[in-house]
């Protein structure tokens, strides 16, 4: 149970991903979608592991743009995105 | 391809499906259609034994063939992972470039511009792609009377034959000086090709929109979507991505030399 409280945000295991230059591009057959992601999007669903919460997830995505500032409310608009486009379990 | 055609009007017609590209590739099989007939009584068209149709005029019978022989060499082609794709290839100085756009975005406009241009035009209207590398669908370039006003170094083109009363030009390099060569090989640039009103322009594209139109104008035959999203995304991994607005202006096919004349060999 406490495994379960701490899981963070986990992309769902069913994607086909593929890799371009910019970003991502992601097809979900069971909706029959294309997701086009930018590499900041790529980069935050690729820390959906299940393993990293929402801070850890910002965290690494300020380090990883090198930003001043952990950002928080830009991950969490990208991470309810991921869900609402149903790309998250 | 072996099509037995017994009318002379018919097989003048029929004829035009012919084109001397050269293919890297050999024939992975035969097709062996015939037409029995006259312009009187009517055409008769087989693909072995099999009856395809019964059709009035050897225009119908062309439209007929191209379709069986089209259809099933691009079936071939999908089942060996090839995705079909709308759109247009040149080369130039050893350079590949892809045009992908739909009806009427001016691919055959721009293939023989780049024809004018001293590119080696592969095809106007369809290739096939897998795993970054592509091969052109062969067919007589299809020139539309706007092709002329708009290219007007193409007088030479106007000559070719027409089909039926159309005033569509089927138009075969080979028969006006030009070489013509379908390889299978890596692009360097894909663009995706778009009519503006304004000045022709060429600007750098994201992935995203290369792989959103490759998959658009994609025609999948037995292969799932997410192969066509996989084939889209490598092809757009593959090469420089563009996006290329042609304008009334002409200019478009300078832009696409200009692009690959920037690019020293590598």
């Amino acid at each position: 149970m406490s495994q379960l409280q701490s899981a963070g945000p986990r992309a769902r295991a069913d994607l086909e991903v593929n890799e371009v230059p910019d970003g991502l591009v992601i097809y979900d057959e069971a909706r029959d979608q294309v997701h086009y992601l930018n590499h900041t999007a790529s980069l935050i669903f690729c820390l959906c592991t299940g393993d990293n919460d929402e801070p850890t997830i910002a965290e690494q995505v300020g380090k990883g743009f090198a930003l001043d500032r952990v950002p928080t409310s830009e991950t969490a608009q990208c991470l309810a995105d991921l869900r609402r486009e149903g790309l998250l379990d | 391809m072996h099509v037995k055609v017994d009318d002379r009007a018919a097989f003048d017609v029929i004829g035009l499906m012919a084109q001397r590209a050269s293919h890297e590739i050999a024939p992975l099989a035969e097709v062996r259609i015939t037409v029995l007939g006259s312009a009187r009584i009517g055409f008769d068209v087989f693909d072995g034994a099999d009856h395809l149709a019964a059709v009035g005029t050897p225009e119908e019978a062309l439209d007929c063939v191209f379709a069986r022989v089209y259809r099933r060499a691009v079936e071939l082609a999908s089942l060996k992972g090839w995705l079909r794709v709308h759109g247009a290839v040149a080369g130039a100085d050893g350079h590949r470039v892809a045009v992908v756009g739909p009806a009427g975005a001016g691919k055959t406009t721009l293939a023989v511009g780049l024809l004018c241009e001293g590119a080696a035009v592969e095809v106007d209207e369809s290739f096939v792609i897998r795993d970054g590398e592509v091969m052109g669908v062969a067919r007589r370039l299809h020139a539309q009377p706007g092709t002329f006003e708009l290219v007007t170094s193409a007088s030479w083109a106007a000559d070719a034959p027409a089909f039926g009363r159309s005033p569509v030009r089927l138009v075969d390099p080979t028969e006006h000086g030009f070489p013509w060569a379908l390889p299978r090989a890596p692009i360097e640039h894909v663009m995706v090709l778009r009519r503006t009103e304004g000045p022709s322009r060429m600007e750098p594209a994201p992935a995203a929109l290369v792989v959103q139109e490759v998959i658009r104008q994609a025609f999948p035959v037995l292969e799932p979507r997410r192969v066509a999203v996989r084939q889209a995304a490598n092809l757009a991994s593959s090469a420089h991505c563009h996006s290329l607005h042609a304008g009334p202006d002409g200019r478009a096919p300078r832009l696409v030399m200009d692009l690959v004349d920037a690019r020293p060999v590598s």
